[in-house]
């Protein structure tokens, strides 16, 4: 039986989380969030649009089944991350948040000071905070020691289904926190999901990978099985590796010249 | 006539019988109340007060749902 993961003390029994982000239909979303055993998905803010008012993306999401993240996406410093935070709690009345601050367009890295210093201000707001960030194992700590819940640590740039790019920073991350460690962003198959969980993550997210796959809702699937094996794996203490041989059959005697 | 910014657009709507408040706002529009959350010059206005809550000419209006996202 695998151990529970636990974020600001609440439990969840799937370590894969979700976006909800660039699916073609509210109905496409559905079937992958009900697919990927997902516990958790993130949602935006956005204004509405007032010549064609839509109806928002909770319509959608089984709020009984299904946790709900905010995100601060479109931030490009602490006072907007701020506001739209507070403006999702007004909102949903939830008041966990995925603090992203991304100033580049090109590359949707996340500004490690304005993160820092709007985490700081949420947490003294009483948010729920779990931080998207570069594979920085400082910043991680220091993000750490200030309150967040948890530290989300890039694999690769958001989209780019590169999978994981910061191999060495993850391990000193995932080594050294004392929080859960999500691997969030560029993960782009369930190999590399997998490949998170057997480094030792406490969970992953996935967005578009799901969302522009042929069959989003068979790539859920496959996902949350990667996600399984890969803790599975994690674990049962997995062997050591080595640069020589070291025979799996035991040496015959018979075969003598 | 109010007019106001909303969601960076400049719009006018006439006054009726009754002050514009967000909800009418809201109704004039098509905005479901339970989806959206309101900003008037830039603070939040919980979604008890939007009967409430009259508008006035150069008040800046932001409409805000959620969407998708990562």
């Amino acid at each position: 039986m695998q151990g529970p993961l636990i974020i600001a003390g609440r439990v969840f029994r799937s370590r894969f989380f979700v976006g909800t982000g660039k699916f073609s239909s509210p109905g496409a979303m559905r079937s992958a969030i009900d697919a990927s055993g997902s516990e958790m998905v993130t949602v935006a803010l956005r204004r509405v649009d007032i010549t064609n008012p839509k109806d928002d993306v909770l319509t959608a999401i089984d709020q009984s089944r299904v946790q709900l993240l905010p995100n601060t996406s479109g931030a490009r410093d602490a006072e907007e991350a701020v506001r739209v935070a507070r403006l999702a709690r007004a909102a949903s009345g939830i008041s966990w948040v995925k603090l992203e601050v991304t100033p580049d367009p090109n590359y949707l890295l996340p500004d490690p000071i304005e993160t820092f210093s709007a985490a700081r201000t949420l947490i003294a707001e009483g948010f729920t905070v779990l931080p998207y960030i570069n594979a920085d194992p400082v910043l991680a700590k220091r993000l750490e020691e200030i309150g967040c819940a948890t530290v989300m640590p890039l694999a690769s740039p958001i989209g780019s289904n590169q999978g994981i790019k910061t191999r060495a920073a993850l391990e000193i991350i995932i080594e050294q926190a004392r929080i859960p460690v999500v691997v969030d962003a560029g993960l782009g198959l369930p190999s590399h999901a997998a490949d998170a969980m057997e480094m030792g993550a406490d969970a992953v997210l996935a967005n578009t990978a799901l969302a522009v796959a042929d069959d989003p809702a068979r790539m859920a699937r496959a996902f949350a099985l990667a996600v399984d094996a890969g803790r599975e794996a994690y674990e049962s203490g997995p062997g050591a590796v080595s640069r020589s041989a070291s025979a799996s059959s035991p040496l015959t005697g018979f075969l003598t010249k | 006539m109010v007019d106001l910014l909303v969601n960076g657009k400049p719009m006018a709507f006439s006054n009726g019988e009754t002050p514009l408040t967000i909800e009418c706002l809201l109704q004039r529009i098509g905005v479901v109340p339970a989806h959206v959350v309101v900003e008037v010059d830039g603070n939040i206005v919980s979604r008890q007060e939007f009967d409430k809550f009259i508008l006035t000419t150069g008040m800046n209006i932001e409409l805000i749902q959620f969407v998708g996202g990562g």
